[in-house]
């Protein structure tokens, strides 16, 4: 399928890779020289060179073709009126990028099908990584009510040494689990009865929402059982994240160098509003960091974020956790003193991916140091898979069922579990097996 | 000398509110008719033409241009309030049924501020045209006060502006309509309903017509005349519990009552009402409590420690137990109930809740500020930040309170030599917060009748403080057009 893509911001450039590892034809249009031409020369896409909306440069993009098309610059209004224009060229499907709530509001009547906005899912996120400071990754699937958690495993954890079979064993009846991905090193396995787990293993866990303390107690995950949460920067992100975390009961500090977005702050949000530059070693010190607390760079500036987790890191914040906008430092951050990353980058191509795949693909989620992710899937009554169980489904080795949500319940998977339509499936799969997982579950 | 124009705006308005006090003789008149009572009904009457008079001639001052700056408005309502209080004793000194000049004052001031203090020993006493005169003081100083809180002084602008949000509670920022005039019918439409409602439950208990419609006429402002010498004590249970219902009724917010008619959870979503609603019933627990072992039975028990939280806390003024041979731990907690009253825009005295609020905001702000030196100070009230010149105007207020209570104390104690300091402190509290009754020799059986002139002056002077929350009166005194 050809695939449009208007901007090649972080948000383009991170789609047009991840579609491009997916195999997809890419039309990127970029109307700064300069991000076009770094584009063109790293990725295997075509790149058009222009106004997102204006018709002529559209046509040049080849539109008329496109099954998709996506306008994810940083400007709302320039995204609504590229999805407009393309729509009177007769794109099928429009995805725009927009973050005014007013403009979401009347997008649908401009020619936007759909409209993203990752800040809700990513403030989401981010309160539940500060709520299990310690954890890599955090994920929702199914209406909240299944999570995939990863972490490092810790010497001395029960699970060392063990196999995933054993463990299933040791664990019965109250809850249950499936373990998704082992990382050791750079390999990834995905999880199996004879998987062994060692300590230093990076393990991705799918587990009842209900349960994902008694999963990281039971993987030797290492967490900080918090009170307080410093967040730095007064981003919208820091603000919606705060509201999450103030209702959950723990004390919250935003941190914002600007005095006048300190105190609109303070006018907004219910919670602390420290106005101070985030970085500040001084003022961090100011902060007696150390049990309990967990600080997280939110601004919107990848360096201030690191710098300022470092720094809180070595006054004594036990956890710290940064967003970032260049995916590709995320994984490298954790071995030198950043817990978990967050991106709303990868939230907002995440949501765009699932309209790239087919309809009954629901959310993406995607994990560090591995190419492999999680797709909740809706079962069709057309499914060849309906009414096959399990075991005779032949879901290939790189892939794993995570977790059923069927109407109110949710199901960890066994042999003799059989799918039913209208069942939504969590799928922990490597990129390369996923074409396969849906040719298995997609009518 | 006041501009003449000022000048012309202030008999207007003054005109207008003592109008409005001749046509509410009208009920007093009816039941006059109705029982018989024709000298008191002439009294009533002659007062109405007064007020009739008194209209014709400011009239002729209307349709002058412009418009009051805030401190002319400020004072043009304390004006009125004095003038209304005067001209209300009109009834009692004509038909000389409460004796002297400063007596009827005294019962006037107590009813227009919905205060309840009383010179009489016995209601009783008085005809039932004059109980029903002094009922109506009080039931029109609430829809005076619905209007002036919730319209007038928002629409005056600066100085009280603290009281302007008074018309906003909860989370939307938005007026309930767009015109003050409009929101002020619909809340008198409301304070009526529910006034007619309470008469019609009392006349289903132990109560008959006329003490129905007198206790209806006296709760809904909070005001605490009874019929009564022993006020609600003798009623039935029953009596009781409804009285109480509508004591808390009458102190919630009416614009708050208003939402939440369309929309019940509107009371839940209020931090001011949650607040409101924790300060009784903690000070329900501690009465209960305290005085547990004095109760005869577990019912009667619980039933005393609630009516005397809610009419305390709330300064309707009415009770069921005399209070005054209680440990001193209650009575303390007594004195202190005196000054909280209930919410903003209802018809309670007392220092009101939101401002409670705000104080404790301030103060665990302070708090925070010692262990967070680099926090940004915004104070949030209901969901929304508190502009700094409304903390400012809210301590401000505690201190002026604080000011007028201790002079009016210190005044009462210098001139009742025979006085303790408990009865001159309370009877002050009492009466800048408009509850009624006091603590030791002003306690709920006694009367304010023994009093010197002088100090029925300073109590009536404090009531008026009280009730036009403070800055009207400090305006009216401290405005430039005196120093002219």
């Amino acid at each position: 399928m050809r695939v449009v893509i208007v901007g090649a911001g972080h948000d383009g450039y991170y789609l047009a890779e991840r579609l491009v590892a997916e195999g997809q034809e890419v039309v990127i249009i970029e109307a700064e020289e300069e991000k076009a031409t770094r584009i063109q020369e790293r990725l295997d896409v075509l790149t058009v060179h222009g106004n997102g909306a204006s018709p002529t440069v559209l046509r040049r993009a080849g539109v008329d073709a496109a099954g998709l098309f996506l306008a994810v610059t940083d400007n709302d209004g320039a995204n609504v009126l590229a999805c407009r224009s393309a729509k009177a060229l007769g794109v099928r499907r429009t995805v725009a990028r927009v973050e005014d709530p007013d403009l979401r509001e009347v997008s649908p009547g401009l020619g936007v099908d759909v409209v993203v906005d990752a800040r809700i899912s990513t403030a989401r996120q981010a309160a539940k990584l500060a709520e299990y400071a310690g954890v890599t990754e955090y994920a929702d699937f199914a209406d909240e009510r299944l999570s995939l958690v990863a972490g490092v495993v810790t010497p001395g954890s029960p699970v060392d040494g063990h196999t995933v079979l054993d463990l299933r064993m040791s664990v019965s009846g109250a809850w249950h689990f499936i373990v998704a991905a082992v990382v050791r090193g750079e390999e990834t396995e995905i999880g199996r009865g004879e998987t062994r787990i060692e300590a230093g293993d990076h393990v991705v866990v799918m587990v009842e929402a209900g349960h994902v303390r008694e999963a990281i107690r039971l993987f030797g995950i290492d967490v900080e059982p918090i009170s307080r949460v410093v967040i730095l920067g007064g981003t919208r992100i820091a603000e919606m994240t705060a509201e999450l975390l103030l209702d959950a009961g723990y004390e919250v500090l935003i941190v914002e160098a600007e005095p006048e977005r300190a105190s609109l702050m303070a006018r907004r949000c219910r919670a602390l509003i420290l106005q101070a530059e985030p970085t500040d070693a001084e003022f961090l010190t100011s902060l007696r960091l150390g049990r309990g607390d967990v600080v997280m760079g939110l601004s919107g500036l990848d360096e201030k974020n690191l710098m300022g987790c470092l720094v809180a890191r070595a006054v004594g914040a036990p956890k710290t956790i940064a967003r970032f906008g260049h995916r590709s430092v995320a994984g490298l951050l954790r071995n030198v003193g950043i817990d978990a990353t967050l991106s709303s980058r990868v939230a907002v191509a995440n949501m765009i991916l699932q309209f790239v795949r087919r309809d009954r693909i629901l959310s993406v989620a995607t994990v560090k140091d591995t190419d492999a992710e999680a797709l909740e899937i809706e079962i069709a009554r057309e499914s060849p898979s309906v009414g096959v169980d399990l075991a005779n489904l032949n879901l290939p080795r790189d892939a794993v069922l995570g977790g059923i949500a069927r109407g109110a319940d949710v199901i960890v998977p066994r042999g003799d579990t059989t799918l039913a339509p209208g069942d939504h499936v969590v799928i922990f799969a490597k990129s390369d097996a996923i074409d396969a997982v849906e040719k298995l579950l997609l009518p | 000398m006041i501009r003449s124009t000022v000048r012309s705006r202030l008999v207007v308005i003054v005109s207008a509110v003592v109008a409005a006090g001749g046509v509410a003789t009208t009920p007093a008149i009816v039941a006059g008719l109705v029982y018989r009572e024709w000298g008191d009904m002439l009294a009533l009457a002659v007062t109405a033409a007064a007020g009739l008079a008194i209209w014709l001639f400011g009239r002729r001052f209307m349709g002058v241009e412009g418009t009051f700056t805030s401190s002319e408005g400020f004072a043009a309502v304390a004006v009125a309030w004095f003038v209304l209080s005067l001209f209300g004793t009109l009834p009692y000194l004509l038909s000389g049924a409460i004796d002297g000049l400063v007596d009827p004052f005294f019962e006037t001031a107590a009813g227009f501020t919905t205060t309840g203090a009383s010179v009489l020993a016995d209601p009783g006493q008085l005809s039932h045209a004059m109980l029903l005169w002094r009922a109506t003081t009080q039931w029109l100083g609430g829809m005076g006060i619905i209007v002036l809180s919730v319209a007038v002084l928002p629409m005056l602008g600066a100085g009280g502006v603290e009281l302007a949000r008074a018309e906003a509670p909860g989370p939307e920022p938005e007026r309930m309509t767009p015109r003050f005039r409009d929101t002020a019918e619909r809340l008198w439409w409301l304070y009526v309903g529910l006034t007619g409602a309470l008469a019609v439950l009392l006349v289903i208990g132990d109560m008959d017509l006329f003490q129905a419609v007198a206790h209806a006429m006296t709760t809904m402002p909070t005001g605490g005349f009874g019929t009564e010498p022993d006020s609600l004590a003798s009623f039935s249970p029953y009596t009781q519990w409804v009285i109480v219902v509508f004591m808390v009724i009458a102190a919630t917010s009416f614009v708050l009552h208003f939402r939440a008619w369309r929309r019940p959870r509107a009371y839940i979503e209020s931090n001011e009402f949650l607040a409101y609603m924790s300060i009784l019933a903690g000070a329900i627990l501690i009465i209960a409590a305290g005085s547990w072992s004095l109760a005869g039975t577990v019912d009667a028990g619980i039933r005393d420690a609630v009516f005397t939280g809610v009419t305390m806390v709330t300064g309707t003024g009415y009770w069921v137990v005399d209070w005054t041979a209680w440990v001193p731990g209650l009575l303390i907690t007594l004195f202190v109930l005196m000054f909280l009253g209930g919410m903003a825009g209802s018809t309670t005295g007392g220092l009101k809740t939101y401002r409670l609020g705000i104080l404790y905001k301030v103060i665990t702000a302070s708090l925070r500020r010692i262990v967070y030196p680099r926090m940004v100070s915004v104070h949030r009230f209901e969901g929304r930040a508190v502009e700094p010149r409304i903390v400012d105007g809210v301590l401000a207020y505690f201190l002026l309170y604080g000011g007028f209570f201790v002079v009016g104390s210190a005044l009462l104690g210098f001139l009742e030599p025979s006085l303790d300091v408990v009865t001159a402190g309370s009877a002050a509290a009492s009466a800048i917060s408009n509850v009624g009754p006091a603590l030791g020799d002003l306690g709920p059986t006694a009367t304010y009748a023994g009093l010197g002139v002088g100090s029925k002056l300073v109590l009536s002077l404090l009531m008026i403080v009280g009730r036009l929350e403070i800055y009207p009166v400090v305006i009216l005194l401290t405005h430039r057009w005196w120093r002219r």
